[in-house]
């Protein structure tokens, strides 16, 4: 038995969804952010894997995948700003307790 | 066969660590297992022949953004409350659930037309008789405005992490 592009596809989109529900579910606002990253690197995988199985050697998903890291490593830098930002002014983490914006 | 193996190893460690971000009642294991997974893509790459990017995978995302939730986790130091779901946690289950066996269900029925062409050994070295395209010829010709303009995105996200995060209390410049 081989190694085909359903099992990275599937692997894929196994990440994405335990990511989709951390970050449903999760209270924790650093949390949140860590599945937002699970669901970014499932993202990848599959990216990586078309890539490699459908177009070998022209590098398009791998050019996908980096760009997604830096924007991922944006997020994150944004995100934790946020969470500290709001630590340090009102003390909270938890998500469902900003409600700053909430009406 | 050892290939095989690899990935059914590293599959398992990157669901592992998965599961352990969303079950962990401990915001600090969930890091961990964050750590664990992300590392786990990263093999996951190297059998994809993409070296470079398992390299950037370990350097980016183990290197610096799990030191920096884990710093997060540390100053923000709730960890008595832990990592609880909220009231909704059915339906986000159900939700994702839903997702999961829709994109299983179309990923096995979907008919791949996957290439049997050549591999390349690395995309970043090529021998000097390798004629083909490697990863930094595509990055930057083709796809240089998008790489400048992740520059800018950098460079206003960090700017703007600094404001927002700055403390009040703190003598301003």
């Amino acid at each position: 038995m081989s190694i085909d592009l359903e099992h990275y596809l599937v692997l894929s989109a196994t990440l994405f969804a335990i990511g989709l529900f951390g970050t449903m579910a999760k209270r924790n606002f650093v949390v949140i952010l860590m599945s937002i990253e699970l669901m970014l690197n499932g993202v990848n995988v599959a990216m990586v894997a078309f890539s490699r199985y459908v177009v070998p050697g022209e590098f398009t998903g791998h050019v996908f995948a980096i760009f997604i890291i830096t924007v991922a490593a944006a997020e994150v830098a944004i995100g934790l700003g946020i969470l500290l930002g709001l630590f340090n002014r009102r003390g909270i983490v938890d998500a469902s307790e900003m409600d700053l914006l909430k009406w | 066969m050892v290939a095989v193996a690899a990935f059914w190893i590293l599959a398992a460690s990157a669901v592992a660590g998965a599961l352990g971000v969303v079950v962990a009642r401990n915001v600090f294991y969930a890091a961990i297992g964050l750590v664990v997974s992300l590392i786990a893509v990263a093999g996951l790459y190297v059998t994809l022949d993409a070296d470079f990017l398992a390299v950037a995978q370990f350097m980016i995302y183990v290197g610096g953004i799990a030191i920096l939730i884990v710093f997060a986790v540390m100053m923000t130091a709730q960890l008595r409350r832990g990592s609880q779901t909220n009231r909704l946690w059915p339906g986000g289950l159900a939700i994702a659930g839903l997702l999961y066996l829709s994109l299983v269900s179309g990923i096995m029925q979907t008919d791949w037309e996957t290439s049997s062409g050549a591999i390349p050994t690395s995309p970043m070295v090529a021998s000097a008789a390798d004629e083909g395209v490697r990863l930094p010829d595509v990055l930057f010709s083709t796809y240089l405005l998008p790489f400048e303009l992740a520059g800018v995105v950098l460079l206003v996200a960090t700017i703007g992490a600094l404001v927002i995060a700055r403390d009040d209390s703190a003598p301003s410049l």
